[in-house]
């Protein structure tokens, strides 16, 4: 019994102990964000194909422009500092607009940013990427988190691409991984792009505007640089052919519809 | 009366806890600041986004200590890098990881690092935020997936409460245990050898290392450049005639940088031995023997190393005296830092 009273004296005593040591001051209340009144909204719907068809992971064989047949295990990339372009000739940069598109992660490919000036705009432009100043910029979350799996920890730096699979070569099958990244000169691998064709578009009041734009793998090996599986199987370096087939992936994007 | 006596108790327990030297002194962390000592330039870290506070202080060292960041859950921070060494690992010429596997560098000291640009032997990696992830991830150190690593602290309610203290976060994730080492890591500071209180005018040097001094700064401050004891450059500093390891190449893919490593700082040497990027000199002896007579010739070859550096044996004993003074008993006894 006594030992029981011990115990409840004790335990009060560390509640009040306890409860006295985290007393601080009352978290402020967060300003309201105030959107700005006259604002749309912007939402980037990313999807990958190949020539025209939706690219689908591991069952489906495909053709490059060699016509070497491949199936996809993984396809991901980053797209960044979006900028609409007005008709009047001014611009908007969309602060901190970073996308991952990621195949196997459909959540991804979707993402919307609000406090979009109204207006008429004649498309857009992005850079293809990571760019520099963000890779010198300490840790980062949401789609610039590198649990994502596009981040290289022994060489810091974003992994702006990712396309894994495997190749019918002749005899076998060859799996290849072609991992582009790297921010320093002269083998950088991120890129300013812009789209094949800009579709004009409108701002409107609290509105939304999805903007569906494809990226067609099949530009991954040409166009710029040719690639053919049957000369490299791996690139996971920064180095002068990943800068080119950066090069390459700069030109992949076209925008399918704008709603 | 026996309630208040009880109570009395308890109090009393509670307090002798806070003014016994022999348990963590907890009470300095409520100080807890950032102090740019006497004479260092303006760090290049500067917390921003992660001021520094006694939660986030303590997150960091749990963190830091703890082996669940490993993938065997039996490999910290802290096992290559101990305190009582400046945080570097005395007679591993490289790194142990997990399964006994071996890395192919020496774990380096760490402190001063918030005037640190770049990290690791290379440079490879570019701020401090970002370092944690590297060993986590090197498959012959701790050999972990982030995500894992995520899901384990998730799972902990300890460490749940304490990124929820440190951060106002729910749960813990790659950026804000990453902020949280960096925070630890960065608070590091030596800056308190008797080279210092020398500079400081607190404490004279012996004729010895006096002189041992003056010969420091003729032939080895150029590259060991005070207060950091580096200029956080990479030199090939004629270990070698052919690479085994590229060293900086292999972050620059540029051929000048071909086995060149950051110079190390000189704080703290005599305690953290064996030295070079490869832990292959065991003493301060070996080392200064090798820049005497060793230097080995090859295209990248530091240029101010071509000819060696003329050391006489007594030059040696002199810079060894010398040496013996970056040791900084205050840092590696701080009770902030430590494990237990």
């Amino acid at each position: 019994m006594i030992l029981h009273k011990i115990k409840l004296h004790l335990s009060l005593s560390l509640l009040i102990f306890i409860s006295g040591c985290k007393e601080k001051d009352p978290v402020a209340n967060p300003v309201p964000n105030t959107p700005q009144i006259e604002s749309g909204t912007v939402s980037i719907n990313l999807n990958a194909v190949i020539n025209d068809e939706d690219l689908v992971l591991e069952t489906k064989t495909f053709l490059n422009p060699l016509d070497e047949s491949f199936t996809v295990k993984r396809f991901a990339f980053y797209l960044s500092n979006i900028k609409l372009l007005k008709d009047n000739g001014e611009s908007y940069s969309i602060p901190n607009s970073y996308i991952l598109y990621d195949k196997s992660k459909p959540n991804f490919n979707n993402v919307s940013f609000s406090n979009i000036p109204l207006g008429n705009y004649t498309g857009l432009e992005f850079t293809f990427g990571i760019d520099s100043v963000r890779n010198y910029s300490g840790a980062g979350d949401g789609a610039l988190d590198p649990i994502n799996g596009m981040y290289w920890t022994w060489n810091t730096g974003f992994i702006n691409l990712k396309f894994e699979g495997e190749w019918m070569a002749p005899d076998t099958n060859l799996v290849f991984i072609y991992h582009l990244g790297g921010f320093r000169e002269p083998y950088y691998s991120y890129r300013a792009a812009e789209p094949d064709n800009n579709i004009p578009f409108n701002i409107k009041s609290n509105e939304n505007t999805t903007i569906y734009i494809d990226a067609d793998l099949n530009k991954f090996f040409g166009d710029f640089q040719p690639l053919s599986f049957s000369q490299n199987q791996v690139i996971m370096d920064p180095s002068s052919l990943s800068a080119k087939l950066s090069t390459n992936c700069a030109r992949m994007f076209k925008v399918n519809r704008i709603e | 009366m026996r309630k208040i006596f009880l109570y009395v108790i308890f109090y009393v327990g509670l307090i002798s806890c806070n003014v016994d030297p022999a348990i963590k002194n907890e009470s300095s962390l409520k100080d807890l600041k950032f102090e740019i000592p006497v004479g260092f330039p303006q760090p290049h870290y500067t917390f921003e986004g992660n001021e520094v506070t006694k939660e986030r202080f303590e997150l960091g060292r749990k963190l830091f200590y703890d082996p669940i960041l490993s993938r065997t859950n039996t490999i910290s921070c802290g096992s290559c890098h101990q305190q009582f060494s400046a945080f570097s690992q005395i007679d591993h010429p490289v790194s142990h990881g997990v399964d006994d596997l071996l890395g192919t560098r020496n774990s380096p000291v760490l402190f001063n690092l918030a005037w640190y640009k770049e990290f690791m032997w290379d440079g490879g990696v570019n701020h401090i935020e970002v370092q944690p992830f590297a060993p986590i991830e090197n498959p012959v150190e701790m050999d972990e997936t982030l995500l894992s690593v995520i899901q384990k602290l998730n799972a902990s309610s300890d460490y749940k409460k304490m990124f929820k203290a440190a951060y106002s976060v729910d749960s813990a994730s790659t950026k804000y245990m990453a902020l949280a080492i960096s925070q630890f890591m960065a608070m590091m500071i030596s800056a308190d050898s008797k080279y210092d209180k020398f500079i400081r005018n607190e404490e004279n040097l012996t004729a010895d290392e006096n002189e041992g001094y003056q010969i420091f700064q003729q032939k080895c401050a150029s590259c060991h450049k005070p207060p950091l004891f580096t200029d956080l450059s990479y030199r090939n500093n004629g270990l070698d005639d052919t690479f085994q390891d590229e060293g900086r190449k292999m972050i620059t893919q540029n051929v000048s940088d071909l086995g060149k490593f950051k110079v190390p700082t000189l704080r703290n040497i005599a305690i953290s031995y064996p030295y070079m990027h490869d832990g292959r000199l065991n003493t301060l002896d070996q080392v200064l023997e090798h820049y005497n007579s060793g230097i080995k010739q090859s295209s990248t070859l530091d240029p101010i190393l071509q000819n060696g550096i003329t050391l006489t044996a007594d030059d040696k004993a002199k810079l060894i005296s010398f040496l013996n003074t970056l040791t900084d008993n205050t840092f590696i006894k701080d009770k902030r830092f430590s494990e237990f």
